[in-house]
């Protein structure tokens, strides 16, 4: 017989840390399926491979970094692997991206996101950033471009809102929501996009039930979609946009995704519930404000982190017994609303909505075999926007290197009679090479069927003076 | 307001099933008990027999005399054989007068019975002092205390919620000796001159309260208050904050409440008339590591070692033997301890090895702690020996209820992290 000592209590909840991340896990491959059926239903067979071999990189990166960190540093693998949940960050990454991302992307931004953003920390529970959004700001900083052709077609709704400011007058507006088959499909996540963040009514049911669960703290998403929510139709009533912009800014780009899936990281949150109620709020604002005035087109995952580095600020200004200090931790909540709705209000002052007409973007290019290749007919002219239109002279903006040039364009009879580059706004010295008349000069009398060569050493510069001039002559005829 | 502190409780699983609905088993003393001369934390210093005396049921034979006057009972009669130093239940080694059992369980009254419906309220504080009555929740304070004191009183709580998993004794006690219960009720209310009284019942166990409801139709001003079944509804703090909405800095006759075990006014009711003070138990004996878990009624001073044999013995090598819930109660590494005027349970588990993994800052301790702290931030403040920001954290409002390790989905022994920075915070303030 044997008495052992073991300090009170003796007695354990039945949740464990393994069964909160087992939970999660299948949340997490849920949405993933459902994602996989969203892009072979919206762009065929391929994407759906790209799918799945997207998740397998992202797995085998993810675990294999660990394993690797294990033999190094002689750790027992099956134990660390299973007290770590590297799976969890790498299946975050694949979810977040569109499916046509460079599996070397993946695998790079992987491998970054568990040994930068959470072992050099100390590991689990250690790290101060969540590591899959740190893998998925390298993805959107240094891979911006490693994408694959032909996987994905068409713009997602946020890239192109953002192109317009995220404003658009009346008629823009509708035509915009129009071609992404309204709010009824972005609810429904039958759009262009990352993943696992389109399908709206699927991430809100299994954020209800992980939250049911007990496996995600039901406060963080809900303030946070709340905030935006309210953020959006602030900044939206103040330039004359009804319900629609703060229910389309809360169903798309991400938004109830991160609220559910990666602002709810536990590691990363502040540990008091009033603290975890001002993170949320902050990153709402966040949001709202790079969305709005920054040139990103979205704003979740860049709040997600900056409010990452404000946990430890945040955990000290709610320190204290929750009890006796509830005035200080009301005020601090009050303050920080405050914040929000005053810094929101500021940003919606400041805007302008965009007098450009709204181009469909969404349309699939079809390469028109009546035409060569490499004919002006077959250039992609999803970044050009119709400024304006008169007798046949237009004028155009057209995503360049980092800015957008600006043309203006007579044809007359399905022929360039005039080409002239109105404004330049890439990179002076390589791409104003198209400034040039040597360059401009080519244009004159081209047709839809017409090939015309780009300038050495200025490829960006060159190609949205071909889209420009597609546009127009598509346009025109 | 929970959105800015979490629920600050939970639904724990009671385990009450087994011994709900088994019968109360009598233990009978065996040729020697042992009554441990302390109360709380306090020795009881003056001890008024001598070896070889003769001693009945009810005598008194020592007194805490610091603060607090505490008398202590003999619950045999027989002989004083001496005194022996053991552990006792708080796990300290504690002196214990053992008298050797007749059998013949005579009685005897210490003080004469009084009616309380006749005597003013200072004769019935003196009567609860010399009676020796202490609160039964597990602390062992002294009750009178409350009431010698007590100043515009609107609510007497009477506490039966019996918060703590497996322990279903209270239910069992209220339940035999309703009558003696509303008797000490009425007597608490008219000590503390509170207009009503509340018995505090956990809402899932319907059929007592329906039971109590029936018992106390005729009744004005005592009734029956559902409360929910969370840990730690018991908690006088959280018992209070439940029933009148508001939260007291130190003592809650600061909100006009004054706050009574059920099994307290049991046995103040029983003093009324029989003149004795505790000195029989209602004790659970529950836990997976047990054969026959059942309530038993004991005498104050058996060794637990009878008691378990009483039921059944161990059903595992290596236990945990928790001289109350597992919650709160202590483990002693023996089975030697004796059941005081204030045990309440014995819980026996088995020994099962919990392994601990990295903090995953869920703050679901913050959430649940009981008295709106936040043990994760304690214990990681207790690591970095940072004593400024253990201070700020506001440790010492701790009661080591237990429920962040409970709660910790990481395993950790957040409350022991908690304990560590308690004693630190002590050591400095000396």
């Amino acid at each position: 017989m044997k008495f052992t000592f073991k300090p009170s209590p003796n007695y354990r909840n039945e949740q464990s840390t393994s069964s909160i991340m087992m939970e999660l896990t299948i949340g997490l491959l849920v949405i993933f399926a459902a994602g996989c059926l969203i892009n072979l239903k919206i762009n065929g067979t391929t994407a759906l491979l790209h799918c799945i071999f997207a998740l397998l990189v992202c797995l085998i990166a993810t675990v294999g970094t660990e394993i690797i960190w294990c033999v190094v540093l002689k750790k027992d693998v099956v134990e660390h692997l299973f007290s770590s949940y590297p799976w969890v960050t790498g299946i975050i990454i694949a979810l977040t991206v569109r499916p046509n991302v460079s599996y070397f992307a993946l695998a790079v931004a992987s491998v970054m996101a568990i040994y930068f953003g959470k072992l050099v920390f100390g590991g689990f529970g250690q790290n101060i950033f969540n590591p899959a959004g740190v893998g998925r700001a390298i993805i959107a900083i240094s891979f911006g471009s490693a994408v694959v052709a032909d996987v994905v077609s068409g713009a997602t709704p946020t890239s192109t809102i953002s192109s317009y400011g995220w404003l658009m007058n009346g008629a823009n507006a509708s035509a915009f929501l129009n071609d992404f088959g309204g709010l009824t499909n972005m609810a429904l996540g039958l759009y262009q996009g990352a993943i696992g963040e389109t399908c709206s009514v699927l991430l809100i049911v299994v954020g209800i039930v992980l939250a049911w669960r007990k496996v995600i703290d039901w406060k963080v998403p809900t303030i946070y979609v709340s905030t935006v929510f309210v953020l959006s139709l602030l900044v939206g009533l103040m330039n004359g946009q009804g319900l629609w912009y703060p229910l389309f800014s809360v169903l798309t780009g991400g938004v109830l995704f991160g609220a559910v899936f990666m602002l709810t990281d536990p590691v990363t949150n502040p540990t008091s519930s009033s603290g975890r109620v001002i993170f949320a709020m902050g990153a709402g604002l966040l949001t709202v404000l790079i969305r709005v005035k920054a040139s990103l087109p979205e704003g979740v995952l860049f709040s997600i982190l900056l409010m990452n580095m404000l946990t430890p600020a945040i955990e000290k200004w709610c320190d204290g017994n929750q009890i006796k200090n509830i005035k200080k931790l009301q005020r601090n909540v009050v303050i920080t609303a405050i914040i929000c709705l005053v810094v929101g209000a500021i940003a919606g002052f400041s805007m302008k909505a965009s007098d450009a007409n709204y181009v469909n973007v969404n349309t699939k290019i079809i390469v028109d075999a009546s035409y060569g290749e490499n004919a002006l007919a077959n250039v992609d002219t999803s970044n050009v926007k119709v400024i304006s239109e008169e007798n046949g002279t237009f004028t155009l903006a057209s995503k360049g290197f980092d800015g957008e040039n600006e043309f203006k364009i007579t044809v007359e009879n399905g022929a360039i009679t005039s080409f002239e580059v109105t404004a330049f706004n890439d990179t002076p010295g390589i791409g104003d090479a198209i400034t040039q008349e040597s360059f401009t000069s080519k244009f004159n009398g081209a047709t839809l069927g017409s090939e015309i060569d780009v300038c050495a050493g200025a490829t960006y510069s060159s190609n949205s003076a071909l889209a420009a001039a597609s546009a127009a002559l598509a346009s025109g005829n | 307001m929970s959105l800015l502190t979490g629920p600050m409780r939970k639904h724990v699983n009671g385990h009450k099933e087994l011994t709900d609905h088994v019968d109360v088993k009598k233990i009978d003393a065996g040729n020697l008990v042992y009554i441990p001369l302390v109360n709380g934390n306090a020795v009881a210093g003056e001890v008024l027999v001598n070896e070889g005396d003769k001693v009945k049921v009810g005598t008194v034979v020592a007194r805490r005399k610091d603060n607090f006057i505490v008398p202590l009972f003999s619950s045999v009669s027989g002989t004083v054989k001496g005194k022996e130093t053991f552990m006792h239940a708080g796990l300290k080694p504690v002196e214990h007068l053992v008298i050797e059992n007749d059998g013949l369980y005579e009685t005897e009254q210490a003080f004469e019975p009084i009616d309380y419906t006749t005597a003013t309220r200072e004769e019935l504080c003196d009567y609860m002092m010399n009676a020796g009555i202490v609160g039964c929740g597990g602390a062992g304070f002294p009750s009178y205390v409350k009431y010698k004191f007590a100043k515009d009183v609107k609510l007497l709580i009477i506490n039966a919620v019996e918060c703590e998993p497996y322990i279903t004794a209270d239910y069992k006690y209220v339940s035999e000796y309703k009558e003696d219960m509303l008797r000490g009720v009425k007597a608490m209310l008219k000590m503390c001159e509170a207009p009503e009284a509340v018995i505090c019942i956990k809402e899932t166990k319907k059929a007592f309260i329906e039971e109590m409801n029936q018992f106390l139709k005729d009744e004005k001003n005592v009734n029956v208050k559902e409360v929910p079944d969370v840990y730690p509804m018991g908690w006088e703090r959280t018992l209070v904050y439940e029933v009148t909405k508001k939260r007291y800095d130190r003592l809650p006759g600061e909100v006009g409440v004054v706050v009574n075990n059920a099994t307290t006014a049991i046995a103040f009711g029983q003093a009324l008339v029989t003149g004795r003070g505790i000195t029989e138990k209602f004790v659970t004996v529950s836990g997976d590591a047990i054969k026959e878990p059942c309530t038993v009624r004991v005498p104050v001073g058996v060794r637990t070692c009878d008691i378990i044999a009483a039921c059944g013995g161990y059903t595992k090598e290596d236990v945990l033997l928790i001289a109350g819930g597992p919650m709160m109660g202590r483990t002693i590494p023996n089975d030697q301890f004796v059941i005081t005027p204030y045990s309440n349970a014995l819980t026996v588990l088995e020994n099962v090895p919990v392994k601990e993994v990295a903090c995953l800052r869920c703050g679901r301790c913050s959430d649940h702690c009981p008295a709106g702290l936040q043990p994760v931030r304690i214990n990681n403040a207790e690591k970095a020996k940072n004593m400024e920001l253990i201070e700020k954290l506001n440790v010492m409002d701790c009661i080591e209820c237990g429920m962040c390790t409970y709660i910790c989905p990481s395993k950790i022994a957040v409350t022991e992290g908690v304990r560590r920075a308690k004693r630190a915070m002590a050591l400095k303030k000396k």
